[in-house]
This record gives C-alpha cells, sequence and structure tokens, in this order.
C-alpha cells in the first residue's frame, strides 16, 4: 500500500515534467541543439562532413619471396600510393614512408592519419603455413571519418587476400573490392593465394595489429565530449524542477494536503524522491538516444556518441542521476521559496557544470581542472567518455561510478534531514 | 447528540522567528463538536481558524494538548484519526497541471483506495460535484468555482465521518458560492459532521447548527444562532452613511445614553444602540450641528456581526 501511494506520488511529477511543453522544449532541445553548435563548432574529429581523403603512409619492408612474383607489401604500396583504383582517389592520399619513427610522430601531431608497416619477412611468413605475418596499422583515433575510411579500405585488402574466395564471393566493403579487381598487382597476388589455399584456407595468414596513437595534440571528438557534458546539465536543471516542486507543494498547499491523508510523511518525500530519479532517468535516455539519432543525421557518422559498453554506460547513467538527484534535493532544502530555489538551482548549477567541463574540457586548466573534481559534472562526463572517447570498460569507470553514488549518498542524507528540520511543525 | 471531535485545551505557540503568535488562550481551547453538525468558527483575517483545522488534522503538533477525534487522538493515533477526516484546505490545493479525474485519483490513492473502487469513487465524486463532462480537462483550465469544487470534490474521495471546510467560497462569484453552501447542506444531510470556517457571517448564519466566534486566537463566544444574538440582547447597529467623520463627532455620538459604543468603519459609523429607533434623532442632531452630510442611514436587527462588534469593538470584515 505504501508502495503503491509513493507510486502515486512520483507518478504525478514524471506525467507534469513530461506533459509541460516549455519544460520539454527547455530539457530536451536546448541540449540537443547546444551540443550540436558546440560541436560544429570545434571542429575536429568526426564532425567533418565533407570527408577529406585520408593521409596515409605505407612503408614497406617486405622483400618479398623467391616463392612469390610480388611481395605482399608491393601490393599495399601500388593500391595505397602508387596506382590508386579510381574508386579510391577520392578517399585516400597515400604517400611511401621510409622513416618509420618520424612517421609515428606524424601521426601523433595529426599530419597524418593512418600508418601502414609491411614487417619485413611478410609474404615469406604470410605463405609460410602455421606462420602468419603481422600487418603493423597505426593511426590517430581523433582523426574521425577519412581515418575511418582508411582503416576500413586498408581492413578490406587484407581479408581479402586472407579470404579471397569468400570475399569475392559475398563482396566485403565495396571500395576495396573493386580496387583488387581493378589492379593486376592484386590480382596476382589472389591468384597466388588461390594456388596455395590449400594451406591458407584454415586459418588467417595476415594478422592485423593496430596501435592508436595518442599525440599530444590528440583532438576530442566533439559530440562524444559535448553530448554527456550538455546531458548531465540538462537532467541536472531538469531535476532542481523536480525537488523545487516540493517547494511548489508547499506554497500550494498540496504537500500539506497529502500530510492530512492516512499516509506517513515519508511517503511523500520517498515518492518526491522516486519521481525525480525516473525523470532524471528517462531525461538522459532520450537525450542519449536523441543525440545518436542526431549525430547520424547531421554528421552523417555513426559515432558511438556513449560508446558500446551497455553496462558501463547503465553504470555511469545510473550513478550520475542519482547524484544529480540528490544535488538539486539539497540546493532546494535550503531555498527559502520556489522562486530563490530556481534563480540558486540555475547558478549553482550552471557553475557546477562550467567546472564540470559542459561547456569546455577543464582537466589541463590550473585550478579548474583540480575543481572540477568536486563536481558531479565532471565524474559524469568522464564515465562517459572513458566509456565513447577511450574504449574504456566497466572496470575503468568503477572510480566514477563510486564516487557519484558517494556523491549521491552525501546529498540525500543531507536533503532528507534539512528537509525533516523544516517540516517539522 | 454525541460528541465527534474533542478539542482539550489545544494551543499552538508559533515560535520566533516566524514571530510569537499564540492561538488558544493560556488555559488552551476547549470545545466539542457534535456528531452530525455544521459547527462554524466565524472570525476575521489572523484569527487562527486555520491554525485549529490544521492541529485537528495532523498538520500542526499542537504546543498544548489534544484533539479526540471519532475515539482516537490526532496526537497519539494522527493515522486514525485521518482515516476519518476529510480535508478541505483554504488553499486550492489541488496539482494544476493535472486534470480533475487526475487529481482525485492521485488523493483517492492516498486515501487508500485502489483499483475499482478508487474509479467508482471517482466517477462518484465527479458527478456530485457536476464535473463530469470536464473531468479530463487541466485543472488550470477551471474556472475559479469549479476549481473550488474539486476542491472539496478531494476530501469526500474516502467518504469521511468529517470534513474540514476553510474558507471555501473566498474570491469566488455569487453561483458558484450559492453552488458550495447547498453541497456542504447536502453533506450533512448525508450525515457528514462539518467543521466549517469563514469570516463571512451570513454564511455562519445559514449553515451553522452552532458557532464559534474567534478572534486573536481565542474563542470568544460559543451558541447557536439564537444563543449568541440573544447576548447582545435588544441592541441594534445602526449604520450611518458618513464619510471621513472627525474624531470628535464619533466621540460625542459615543457618548449618548444608551448608545454603547460609536465605531468608525469604510465611510461608515456603527452605533451599538439599545433600542435604536429612539437614539436616532439625538444622532442626527449632532451630525447636522458638526455640518456634515448623511447620505444613509440603516438599523439592524441583532446579527452575528453586532455580536462581534460588541464583543470586540471592531467590524469583522476590518
Ligand atoms: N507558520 C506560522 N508561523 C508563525 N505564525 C503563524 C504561522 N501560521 C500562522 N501564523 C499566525 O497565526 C495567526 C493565525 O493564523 P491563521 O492562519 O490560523 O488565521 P486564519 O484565521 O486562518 O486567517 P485567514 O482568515 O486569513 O485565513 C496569524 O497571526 C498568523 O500570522
Ligand atoms: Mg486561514
Amino acid at each position: 500500500m505504501i508502495w503503491r501511494k509513493i507510486q502515486a506520488i512520483a507518478w504525478a511529477d514524471i506525467y507534469q515534467a513530461f506533459t509541460d511543453r516549455s519544460a520539454l522544449l527547455f530539457n530536451f532541445a536546448s541540449p540537443l541543439a547546444i551540443s550540436m553548435i558546440i560541436g560544429a563548432a570545434f571542429g575536429g574529429g568526426s564532425n567533418d562532413v565533407d570527408v577529406e581523403a585520408a593521409k596515409v603512409g605505407v612503408l614497406n619492408l617486405d622483400t618479398g619471396s623467391t616463392q612469390v612474383e610480388q611481395a605482399f607489401g608491393d601490393i599495399y604500396t601500388q593500391v595505397l600510393v602508387e596506382a590508386p583504383p579510381e574508386e579510391l582517389s577520392d578517399f585516400i592520399d597515400g604517400k611511401t614512408i621510409t622513416d618509420e619513427k618520424k612517421a609515428r610522430r606524424q601521426i601523433g601531431d595529426g599530419d597524418l592519419d593512418v600508418l601502414v608497416v609491411v614487417p619485413e619477412d611478410f609474404t615469406a611468413n604470410v605463405i609460410t603455413p602455421d606462420k602468419g605475418g603481422t600487418l603493423r596499422i597505426y593511426y590517430n583515433p581523433g582523426a574521425g571519418i577519412p581515418g575511418d575510411v582508411a582503416r576500413s579500405i586498408i581492413d578490406g585488402m587484407t581479408t581479402q587476400l586472407n579470404n579471397q574466395n569468400i570475399a569475392l564471393q559475398v563482396g566485403i566493403p565495396y571500395a576495396s573490392e573493386q580496387a583488387a579487381r581493378n589492379n593486376q598487382a592484386v590480382d596476382a597476388a589472389v591468384a597466388y593465394v588461390r594456388q596455395a589455399s590449400q594451406q591458407l584456407r584454415e586459418k588467417e595468414a595476415i594478422t592485423l595489429n593496430r596501435v592508436s596513437i595518442e599525440g599530444d595534440v590528440q583532438e576530442f571528438n566533439s559530440l562524444q565530449y559535448f553530448g554527456p557534458g550538455m546531458a548531465i546539465l540538462f537532467m541536472t536543471y531538469a531535476l532542481s524542477n523536480g525537488a523545487i516542486s516540493i517547494l511548489v507543494d508547499q506554497r500550494n498547499w498540496t504537500m500539506q494536503r497529502i500530510w492530512t491523508t492516512p499516509s506517513p510523511r515519508t511517503v511523500y518525500l520517498g515518492g518526491k524522491m522516486v519521481g525525480i530519479y525516473v525523470t532524471g532517468i528517462f531525461q538522459m535516455l532520450i537525450l542519449m538516444l536523441a543525440m545518436i539519432f542526431a549525430a547520424n543525421v547531421v554528421f552523417g557518422s555513426g559515432v558511438a556518441v556513449w560508446g558500446t559498453d551497455a553496462i558501463g554506460i547503465v553504470l555511469v547513467l545510473a550513478s550520475v542521476v542519482a547524484a544529480g538527484a540528490g544535488f538539486a534535493l539539497v540546493i532546494a532544502s535550503f531555498a527559502k521559496n520556489p522562486d530563490q530555489g530556481g534563480s540558486i538551482s540555475t547558478l549553482v548549477l550552471t557553475v557546477s557544470g562550467l567546472l564540470g567541463g559542459a561547456f569546455l574540457p577543464v582537466d589541463d586548466v590550473p585550478i579548474l581542472g583540480q575543481l572540477s573534481k568536486l563536481t558531479l559534472n565532471r565524474w559524469g562526463l568522464d564515465g562517459f567518455t572513458t566509456l565513447s572517447f577511450d574504449g574504456g570498460t566497466v572496470m575503468d569507470i568503477l572510480p566514477n561510478v563510486a564516487v557519484l553514488l558517494g556523491m549521491a549518498v552525501v546529498f540525500f542524507t543531507i536533503a532528507l534531514f534539512q528537509f525533516g528540520r523544516r517540516f517539522r511543525s | 447528540m454525541a460528541t465527534f471531535a474533542k478539542l482539550d485545551s489545544l494551543r499552538k505557540q508559533y515560535s520566533p522567528p516566524d514571530g510569537p503568535y499564540a492561538v488558544g488562550p493560556k488555559e488552551g481551547v476547549n470545545l466539542e463538536i457534535l456528531e452530525g453538525e455544521i459547527f462554524s468558527l466565524l472570525g476575521p483575517n489572523g484569527a487562527g481558524k486555520t491554525t485549529i483545522i490544521s492541529m485537528m488534522s495532523g498538520l500542526l503538533t499542537p504546543t498544548a494538548g489534544d484533539v479526540v477525534l471519532g475515539g482516537f487522538s490526532i496526537t497519539k493515533q494522527p493515522l486514525d484519526v485521518k482515516k476519518q477526516i476529510g480535508v478541505v484546505p483554504q488553499d486550492l490545493a489541488l496539482y494544476p497541471n493535472l486534470s480533475a479525474r487526475q487529481n482525485l485519483n492521485l488523493f483517492g490513492t492516498l486515501y487508500g483506495l485502489s483499483g475499482k473502487n478508487l474509479s467508482k469513487r471517482t466517477d462518484e465524486v465527479l458527478e456530485f460535484i457536476d464535473l463530469k463532462d470536464r473531468a479530463n480537462d487541466k485543472i488550470s483550465e477551471y474556472s475559479g468555482g469549479m476549481k473550488r469544487r474539486v476542491n472539496i470534490g478531494v476530501g469526500l474521495m474516502h467518504r469521511p465521518k468529517m470534513l474540514f471546510l476553510d474558507e471555501p467560497t473566498v474570491a469566488i462569484d455569487p453561483q458558484s458560492r450559492r453552488n458550495i453552501l447547498d453541497t456542504v447542506k447536502e453533506l450533512n444531510q448525508q450525515g457528514m459532521t462539518v467543521l466549517y470556517t469563514t469570516h463571512y457571517m451570513e454564511e455562519a448564519q445559514e449553515l451553522s447548527n452552532r458557532i464559534g466566534i474567534i478572534d486573536h486566537g481565542q474563542i470568544i463566544a460559543l451558541g447557536t444562532l439564537d444563543e449568541l444574538v440573544k447576548t447582545v440582547g435588544e441592541y441594534d447597529v445602526i449604520r450611518l452613511t458618513l464619510p471621513e467623520p472627525p474624531a470628535l463627532v464619533v466621540e460625542r455620538l459615543g457618548a449618548i445614553p444608551n448608545i454603547q459604543r460609536a465605531e468608525t468603519t469604510d465611510g461608515e459609523v456603527r452605533l451599538i444602540a439599545r433600542d435604536g429607533r429612539q437614539q436616532l434623532p439625538e444622532a442626527i442632531r449632532i451630525i447636522n450641528e458638526a455640518g456634515l452630510a448623511l447620505h444613509g442611514i440603516e438599523i439592524q436587527e441583532p446579527n452575528l456581526e453586532a455580536v462581534f462588534l460588541q464583543l470586540t469593538g471592531r467590524a469583522l470584515r476590518d
């Protein structure tokens, strides 16, 4: 019965939060628009709508093998640098590399997007049964779409060389299939591989060894950063409305009226807290989906704005909303009346968002970088970018989840205490 | 008739910084409300009506004393008391962005109803407050009178034995007021005990079996309408419409033998007089002598207004 009552109060809040048109516009449209605009203005990453050709370097140390007419290394050089098929020329701007160290530095600096290193004895190793060769690919994850395209072309070529039979039938990425067909050198290699297929069939002879180089000037993928930043900020705004609704209820006497019903007083606060928390979760989820959608429509790329680790995402989401709900309740619990609560909340939450890096990354700013560690915005944002941009997993975000939940416990305790004190009559 | 609610030495001392103000005299308010009656608390703004209702409904903890209602103590068994009472607050205590039906459902749930019972009762109440066709509109789109009716409806959801109505007719049109007064009478005829607060003496006069007059936190008179009016005895109220009378004139009017008191309010001078008609010529003579223009004269038979005026020296509507 108590739970039903809590649900009823929570439901009233959630219903009102999601049927208030002006609130909806503010809570959803603005963070979406702002993160897109900041994202586009910041450049870098995947928001280049016109895909430029990727700067690809090929370092070929492969000297071939007496058993094959042409070294596999030469195939990469030919396709990517010397005689790229027409279809590829829009995407790849290749050059041969002689100095590996320098080339890797260039990747770090963003002067080169992808570096393919074909090691010595590559061909010989590939055609030796049970041995196989390793192709090393270096890339800058901040290189965005051009880098992605180049990598997928190289992947395609490699797959094709590995598994030419299947590849030619099912069709691997279009560009590289064409590239393979149009190039005699590739055809020759393919022909050889076919001959050697008895040995090659069962295992992949060529492995890709990818190394991502994070240069000093590595650019972030703007939406992966500003998306979560804005979503968290506006989630806290929305939750402050929920928290302040307690003060509105007190002014309208709906709270007092609830207290005249045969329900313990905790039912009211419990209902409010559940309502606020659920509203926050919905708000975040809707924004998360909207941003994924917008990233695809506006920027035309399948950027995983929130990463791909579902459990990690849920953990950060659940804990950042808990901290946000607690924070909003604390602010409301100290406000004199709804109007004061509204202005104080806006101010405090905006400052917290600013410090937490919602508008600009502050990690490297001397004092701000430290202060930002006091905000739930920073911990939540770091959690999300760890999952998306840095490719982290659940283990990597556990500290963030722990800190956020700790904040939530502290905030809820303060808010309960303060509201309890206020409402004593 | 049996006692349904008993206020026993009830007292509320508001503490600073909210201002030291006590509702109830030192020894507290003692009052019995009988089962099945309409009891009105009549008093001006700030008299303590809402404070008393709040203590009776478990919203405010009394500083001293207790209320026993339907056999349960509000301080010791608050939930048992709350099951028996419906509270209609002075403010429109409704969620403006929810519909009437949603508000009724929400509070019905809080009163412990659920499932079929809840939806059936919601329909009944909507029918009773005559808002069936507008049931799904938001409260914020209602007229003032409609909102007042929903405000009452919410308090009826759990069929309470006793209903508290705190100034339910403030700021509404005469037609809606009529409707609400009739509603209260109807509920009372169905057997509901009613505690009604107001600062309109006409309402108290029309509705109540018994009336308590409250001022500055104290119940200064208690009884049926007849009993109360008898306390002013043969006193009439003479109302002289006389804009801005000099204090000296008012003083001279008050000094007429058989005029007990003279007060100025709202552009009129009120004289409480034994045998009013007899004193009128002398009063008019004084006014003429002072060279003042008299715009109107009215003599009122004794009523609650006069009772209040006599007891406090002030008009009820100050
Ligand atoms: N929370 C409070 N803190 C301090 N004083 C209060 C508080 N609530 C009411 N009072 C004071 O107690 C007195 C009685 O208030 P109450 O609201 O009970 O009067 P009322 O008869 O209902 O008046 P009205 O007709 O205006 O509703 C007033 O002087 C008021 O200022
Ligand atoms: Mg009041």
